[in-house]
């Protein structure tokens, strides 16, 4: 019965070892990483990425496209140079090193100097090779070679705390630390960073790594290239930088940015390449720590902006968010000096209220928005100017927020039409229109300004004001719907690689000839141009810019969707 | 001895005389040094000496050029923010150069496969006895070549989008009178600068690091 008891006690001790994920290469080399590291940069996948990549669609497309021109780029030659030094007297092929020394991940650490002495800065680099034979036999081939082309004078075998590196003593009196085991390589030219290494090595495990958890906090972990930063270990910069601060207004700004920069626990910026390429900035923060003007942003899951529903798929540029009139004002006035904000604010109120009524102008500031959005379509028939369209929301509760948008509106157009005609010989008029079907439109004309199928005009219309340089977008403009399942992320830039093709294909003799006229230069050679982008433009499906968020991490990035997926 | 090493001879005289014009040019000789009795028997050097006197009496002439008011408050950020544009374009250069590299080296891994390679133990690699290339060199043409070919690749790919772009810069807006003047710019210098730079040291760090172990020239920041 004992036997029996022990077997199950040491049975039960040791599957949670049994159990226990064997760490990643990528994961191993975070262990090492010293823990006063600032920045680290992250490169893993690159075997699978790249042979993903290689035989994509797109891959072979481009191949197909531009391969020739590539094979024949003087460039290559030198390229294929190292390729030959490589093989011929390092002994490993660009697949070898593609695949069995960086294939699985490389790791860079950077520790900055202390304030004033930024000689004094430490990094390495670190490599987990899946070959540690092939991966030995490259160094000391690179040694050999160096030896024996006087570039290195000696290699001393060291040791720290018991673990043997390398020192390359070189010809220019320089020298460069090395640490070779077991396919584990660290490499730098501070001696102080191979011994955090080996500390690290020998110190007591976390698992998984700090580094680790914070780039899966960050939801970044999968991605190909990433660079992380401790903004702890920045604040001694972020805080010099105050101190010097030329003027008030310098000193605000970085006071503010002083801020957001507190709030925040981890950074990474990335690229990722799947099926589209994607590259952005993740950072996790304490929302409560964020300044008041940010928090209100940046406290919950970031929306799409309903206008997305009606901006028109084929939009050639699209720009849509949400934010009141009041929280932009209020976010772009906190980087200034309090003095200023209740100047601007001031000014604001005298100018508006002038128009409105002053009691007015913090309903109306209020009452703006949160849906904007402003889209870049294709002309319509009798010009070749695309047409732009923005569109606000304005809220119609309480009642006299519309009207004194509408007044606000109306006085300022008015102010710009008076202030041309009043320098100007040819007139620009003003006429107000009611299709059967549509809003009031009041739309300016004239003949000699606005040519090329430009007419602005605007109208407040299903709880927005929409101003356009065509007036049927504007009378064909529809209030969105509620939007029933918020998605994962929320789109705020849309630009549409087809659409843009289509429209240079189509207009790009006039834009050559206008641009040509424009920059008093030949019409072949914009023209050249114009094709050349056309042709650029034709492998962009679309690229966006997207924001996701939890309320406690925030991603913003640009993905890039080509005609062909990125990889296989 | 010829006649210009003669230093008695008229050549070496109007020698003489030409450098004693470019001092006073430059003001390190007072105009009375054009007076040399050379002139008198010379007539191209005499001609010189008018001329030169000329010159300087228009240019003393002329008003003294002031720099216009704030000046130095107009050109200093002007510069600054122009080094800040040209750091960040040597950043950005880099940076995609480092990415180009590592495409590279894809590639040429892709281009590997697809082509067998003749077995690299038959090539049998005697560093000693075979004169090897320098590796430093070999690297730093590498990344001149890497840089070269993504330089190239962006420029092409770039500068039709930005000459359009360029056009947009003289289409300007009819000039109305705003009631509200606000001047919301954000200042010269930008709060993220501390990151920024941190960042660009890092980058530099490990370019110097990885290219220092084949010892790859760096550009001086």
């Amino acid at each position: 019965m004992r036997m029996l008891v022990t077997a199950v006690v040491l049975l039960a001790t040791a599957l949670p070892l049994v159990a226990q994920p064997t760490a990643t290469p990528r994961d191993e080399l975070l262990s090492l990483v010293p823990s006063d590291t600032a920045i680290c940069l992250i490169v893993q996948g690159v075997r699978d990425r790249s042979q993903a990549v290689a035989a994509s669609p797109l891959a072979a497309w481009v191949s197909q496209k531009y391969g020739t021109a590539l094979g024949a780029a003087p460039e290559l030659q030198k390229l294929k140079d190292v390729e030959t030094l490589f093989t011929s007297f390092l002994g490993v092929t660009p697949t070898d090193l593609r695949d069995d020394i960086f294939g699985d991940a490389i790791v860079l650490t950077y520790k900055p100097g202390p304030v004033g002495k930024p000689e004094q800065e430490q990094g390495c680099v670190m490599l987990k090779a899946r070959d540690p034979a092939k991966l030995a036999k490259l160094v000391d081939q690179l040694n050999k070679v160096q030896n024996a082309t006087k570039e290195l004078t000696a290699i001393v075998p060291l040791k720290y705390r018991g673990q043997e590196y390398f020192k390359r003593a070189k010809s220019d009196d320089r020298s460069e630390f090395y640490l070779l085991d077991d396919g584990l390589f660290v490499f730098a030219a501070q001696e102080a960073s191979i011994h955090s290494v080996i500390d690290q090595r020998l110190a007591p495990k976390n698992n998984p790594p700090p580094i680790a958890k914070s780039i899966e906090q960050l939801r970044v972990q999968d991605a190909f290239i990433l660079c992380w930063f401790n903004p702890r270990k920045l604040d001694t910069e972020v805080k010099a930088h105050i101190a010097a601060a030329g003027s008030a207004k310098e000193k605000a700004a970085r006071q503010q940015f002083a801020q957001i920069w507190s709030a925040l626990d981890n950074i990474a910026i990335y690229l990722d390449a799947k099926a589209d390429l994607e590259f952005g900035v993740a950072a996790a923060y304490r929302a409560d720590a964020l300044p008041g003007e940010l928090r209100s942003f940046l406290q919950s899951r970031p929306k799409s902006s309903a206008l997305w529903q009606v901006i028109p798929e084929d939009a050639l540029l699209a720009i849509a968010g949400r934010a009141t009139g009041r929280q932009i004002m209020d976010v772009l006035l906190s980087f200034t000096p309090a003095e200023d904000r209740d100047e601007v604010r001031q000014e604001i109120e005298k100018s508006l209220g002038a128009v409105i009524g002053r009691q007015k102008v913090p309903d109306v500031l209020r009452g703006i928005g949160p849906d904007w959005g402003v889209w870049v379509t294709q002309p319509g028939t009798g010009g070749w100017w695309p047409t732009v369209t923005l569109a606000v929301g304005v809220t119609d509760d309480p009642a006299t927020v519309r009207t004194a948008v509408e007044k606000t509106v109306a006085f300022y157009s008015q102010f710009a039409q008076v202030g041309y005609n009043r320098d100007h010989d040819d007139q620009i008029e003003s006429q107000t229109e009611r299709p059967v079907a549509g809003p009031e439109v009041t739309i300016f004309s004239n003949p000699k300004l606005f040519s090329n199928g430009f007419l602005p005009c605007y109208a407040l219309s299903e709880g927005h004001l929409i101003v356009s340089s065509s007036p049927k977008q504007v009378a064909a403009f529809r209030k969105p719907g509620a939007v029933k399942v918020p998605p994962d992320e929320a789109v705020v830039l849309r630009v549409s690689g087809a659409a843009l093709q289509g429209y240079l294909g189509k207009h790009g003799k006039e834009i050559a000839e206008w641009a040509a006229t424009q920059q008093d230069r030949p019409v072949a050679s914009v023209n050249r141009e114009v094709t050349t982008l056309a042709e650029i433009l034709h492998v962009l499906d679309r690229g966006e810019l997207v924001l996701r968020g939890d309320g406690q991490v925030l991603r913003c990035g640009v993905r890039l969707k080509f005609i062909q997926p990125l990889t296989k | 001895m010829n006649e210009m090493t003669n230093p008695t001879s008229p050549a070496a005289a109007c020698g003489r005389f030409e450098v004693a014009v470019q001092r006073v040019l430059d003001g390190d000789l007072p105009i009375d040094a054009l007076s040399d009795p050379h002139t008198e028997s010379c007539p191209a050097c005499r001609e010189m000496a008018g001329a030169t006197v000329a010159l300087l009496t228009g240019l003393k002439s002329l008003p003294p050029v002031l720099p216009p008011a704030n000046f130095a408050d107009r050109v200093v950020p002007a510069v600054i923010a122009e080094r800040r544009q040209a750091d960040f374009r040597r950043s950005v250069r880099i940076a995609v150069a480092s990415l180009a590299a590592a495409v590279v080296v894809a590639f040429l891994a892709t281009e590997g496969r697809q082509s067998p390679q003749p077995a690299v133990a038959s090539r049998s690699p005697d560093p000693v006895r075979i004169a090897p290339p320098s590796v430093t060199k070999s690297f730093a043409e590498a990344g001149s070549a890497v840089v070269s070919l993504t330089k190239r690749a962006t420029e092409e790919s770039l500068s039709p989008a930005r000459n359009l772009f360029a056009s947009l810069d003289t289409v300007r807006p009819t000039p109305a009178a705003v009631p509200v003047q606000t001047d919301l710019r954000p200042t010269s210098a930008s709060p993220v600068e501390p990151i920024t730079n941190t960042a660009k040291r890092a980058l530099n760090l490990f370019i110097r690091d990885v290219g220092g172990f084949a010892s790859i020239p760096q550009q001086k920041s």
